[in-house]
């Protein structure tokens, strides 16, 4: 027989007031293996990670780490038994440098004082075990690396703990392609080592390229296990999805023909800021126009340019054929332009205020009755949007908080819809939320155009921006490389590379 | 049918006990004194009204402060501007109430205004601006003044602002509820309200959702530094007379009546209720502790430790709910 397992875990229930999160779930993380674990939002996933890395202890279940019974008490407890676990967002304190990053947690002390020259030479040995020791110093701040190499230092430093087992959770989000080779070398070298990787993503793909098996997480049960030679991506999406196979990601929008006379809604061109050179696009009534890019190409700056968020150097915006001057959101807002920006908890929403507050946020002058706020009108309005967004909330008095990522973002856009904006610029507004409240949001977009408002559509998934855009530019390095029709995911893969 | 914002009536969340939590220690707080202080007289109207006028001025700029707690910003200079109007009030007099008063409000708008344009104009943090502004207009109350008591020698002045009875009710009680009426409904009521909390919430989805953010900021300190004039004026009536150690001692006052009340210092959530309340408490403690005979060094002990201790029950559970 081979060795004992990493991690068995055996019929783990975890429930949260009274909401069970996981029922009974079963998992083992074999040696030196890199094990894909997936499933949609909620399915408890990451309930899961938090039960195997001690931050939640489980109400059911035995664990067991290297064939050893285990039962972690805290975080601490599970990092002495080798289990580390790299957060999605990143756990490094930006103003330190790398060194102090890595030994936040256990500094190197001789003397009661810090031994700076051991923890350097410490880190320098862990840099080089992840592969990065010739382009990153122990002494650089961490706010000078990119968001790659953050990654890699934040594996370092799970390295540090003489961690061997690693969990990484959705470790690809937010790096660029070339960045994602890099970090799929440093994983293997971790394997080849011996250490053993749990790997959480929601890119499918990825899986095929680094892991060696896969296990699928649905409704807090594990319910599928394969060698990931065995499988494929339909196979996963269905497991993932059980009974809802038939919402696949494919939005069939009937495109617009563009009507040869009619004036743009929206016309820019030759922008140029601070990131973008001459950009030009215009987006015609009933129109989604798809800005496809890698993340740091430009689309978002091109957004932002349009919204008075970045100021022009010099070009020109048209809204129904007249030149607008836009120097500020208010200023987009008043010209009937909206933002649903990237970030929705930290651009889009004030997370204690209530899903009525967030929503009539953009449009508190309308609201305003000489000098008091219409509460009954406000009340009145919120609940239409609430019912027609179909936002999953307890009530309006809710604080955004406590939603979902995906609720989250309907109150978002029901917040722009509010303003009786006729151009929405959508910013990867489906980004990390789950594919029931995609589809919802897709739909509520496709409602919009279709009333003779117009959309500029970013995305990170290729096959939303195929099958939902009329037209498509790609975006490279802050200049608009191509214009394609209709296409398909293949092809935007590789016109952005 | 028209749709209401109708509460449910569910079993109240822990959120929502920290929130009452403040009435509890006010009620505690009254029983404890009117028990124990009974033959002190607390429970007397004269002492009741005694705390009124004691607690007015704290109060007032309690209001003020709740706005600028709200948008996330501070201002350590109010009480500064406290003794600049008072002296300016005091200084003027003799050329008519007409003048003195609007005077004395118009140098603490000015100074506000000085504060709000390096914090939203320069972008230095409001911290920095008023502390420095503090050194600035002590030193002019100072210098005007040489050191001196200017003293108040003017009926209808003194009446209106401070000294006057109305029936049974002294006018400082009068201005205290007046402004704090006007402060609920500023913060609760009206659009600019709603910018207040939610450039303190999140200044970046504020300024995304079209809010100018530094006009917010701006705003807050004007208001509040002319909350704080109002304070000079009816401290120079009730005193009649007015000099440059006015305000010293109410910054540790103020801004704590207006964190015990459930404002929160990092910004997004304030209540002027709930600052009135506060001030109330911290009013209600030194005449509970003058009764109980304590010298002054005693109270400031004493006064130090209830302070922290209300802190810790109102702040207690919100970081429970953050680990959460």
């Amino acid at each position: 027989m081979s060795p004992a397992a990493a991690i068995v875990a055996k019929g783990i229930f975890k429930q949260f007031d009274g909401n069970a999160v996981l029922k009974g779930v079963n998992f083992e993380l074999a040696q030196g293996e890199i094990h894909a674990l997936v499933g949609q939002n909620g399915a408890g996933k990451s309930t899961l990670m938090k039960v195997l890395n001690g931050t939640h202890q489980p109400d059911q279940g035995s664990l067991s780490i290297f064939g050893q019974p285990a039962s972690f008490s805290s975080t601490g407890a599970a990092r002495a038994r080798g289990i580390a676990m790299v957060y999605q967002e990143l756990s490094l304190v930006p103003t330190m440098s790398v060194a102090d990053n890595i030994f936040m947690n256990n500094w190197i002390v001789v003397g009661g004082l810090l031994d700076a020259e051991a923890m350097r030479a410490a880190t320098l040995r862990l840099l080089e075990k992840v592969g990065v020791a010739n382009e990153i110093s122990p002494d650089q701040l961490v706010e000078s690396l990119s968001m790659g190499q953050r990654q890699l230092v934040e594996i370092a430093k799970a390295l540090s703990s003489e961690a061997r087992i690693i969990i990484l959770d959705e470790p690809t989000a937010s790096l660029s392609d070339q960045e994602i080779e890099r970090l799929f070398v440093a994983i293997r070298r971790l394997q080849s080592e011996g250490v053993s990787l749990i790997y959480i993503t929601h890119y499918l793909r990825d899986i095929f390229k680094i892991c060696d098996r896969v296990s699928v997480l649905r409704e807090g049960r594990c319910v599928q296990q394969w060698a990931v030679s065995e499988t494929s991506v339909p196979q996963l999406v269905a497991a993932m999805l059980g009974e809802a196979v038939a919402r696949q990601t494919n939005w069939q929008r009937a495109t617009t023909e563009t009507p040869p006379a009619a004036t743009p809604l929206l016309e820019v061109e030759n922008l140029v800021t601070s990131h973008l050179d001459e950009v030009s696009f215009k987006v015609y009534p009933g129109q989604v126009v798809g800005l496809a890019g890698l993340l740091g190409s430009g689309r978002t700056e091109i957004l932002n340019a349009i919204f008075g968020l970045d100021p022009l150097q010099s070009g020109q915006i048209r809204i129904n054929g007249r030149a607008v001057r836009i120097q500020s959101p208010a200023q987009a807002i008043a010209h009937g332009i909206n933002l649903v920006p990237e970030d929705r908890r930290s651009q889009g929403l004030i997370l204690d205020f209530s899903v009525l507050d967030n929503l009539w946020l953009c449009s508190l002058r309308q609201l305003t009755n000489p000098v008091f706020i219409d509460q009954n009108r406000a009340a009145e309005v919120a609940h239409a949007l609430v019912k027609r967004l179909q936002v999953k909330t307890a009530g309006i008095e809710q604080a955004v908080r406590y939603l979902s990522g995906g609720n989250q973002q309907k109150v978002v856009i029901g917040k722009c819809l509010h303003t009786q904006a006729k151009i929405l610029l959508l910013d990867d507004p489906t980004f990390g939320i789950d594919l029931a409240a995609k589809h919802e949001i897709m739909h509520i977009v496709n409602e919009y155009v279709q009333q003779g408002n117009a959309v500029v559509f970013v995305s990170s998934e290729y096959s939303e921006i195929a099958s939902f855009c009329d037209t498509t530019y790609i975006v490279k390095k802050g200049r608009i490389a191509a214009q394609l029709a209709a296409t398909t995911e293949e092809r935007l893969l590789a016109a952005v590379q | 049918m028209d749709i209401a914002i109708k509460r449910t009536a569910l079993p109240l969340s822990l959120g929502q006990w920290q929130h009452l939590i403040i009435y509890f220690v006010f009620v505690g707080l009254f029983v404890f004194f009117s028990v124990f202080l009974h033959d002190k007289g607390f429970l007397e109207a004269g002492n009741l009204m005694n705390i009124a006028r004691q607690t007015a001025m704290i109060s007032i700029m309690a209001v003020g402060m709740t706005f600028v707690l709200s948008a996330a910003e501070i201002d350590l200079s109010f009480g500064a501007v406290v003794a600049l109007s008072a002296v300016t009030v005091a200084l003027l007099l003799p050329y008519g109430i007409w003048i003195a008063v609007p005077a004395a409000l118009g140098v603490g708008a000015l100074c506000g205004l000085i504060n709000g344009l390096f914090v939203a104009k320069v972008g230095i943090p409001s911290f920095l601006v008023t502390l420095g502004m503090t050194g600035i207009i002590t030193g002019i109350t100072r210098w005007v003044t040489e050191l001196q008591t200017i003293p108040v020698d003017h009926e209808t002045f003194a009446f209106i602002f401070g000294s006057g009875d109305i029936g049974p009710i002294s006018v400082l009680f009068i201005w205290m509820m007046v402004i704090a009426a006007g402060g609920h409904v500023l913060l609760r009521k009206t659009s600019f309200g709603k910018e207040v909390l939610a450039s303190g919430g999140n200044k970046i989805s504020a300024m995304y959702s079209g809010i100018n953010v530094n006009r917010v900021k701006l705003y807050v300190l004007v208001l509040n530094a002319t909350l704080a004039a109002l304070a000079g004026i009816l401290y120079a009536g009730r005193l009649q007379s007015a000099r440059y150690t006015l305000g010293e001692s109410d910054l540790m006052m103020v801004i704590a009546a207006v964190i015990i009340g459930g404002t929160s210092l990092f910004g997004g959530k304030g209540t002027v209720v709930g600052a009135l309340i506060g001030a109330l408490i911290m009013g209600m403690v030194n005449n509970g502790l003058v009764l109980m005979g304590l010298n002054v060094d005693q109270q400031l002990i004493l006064r130090g430790i209830i302070i922290i201790f209300a802190v810790t029950l109102t702040m207690g559970t919100l970081r429970k709910k953050k680990k959460a």
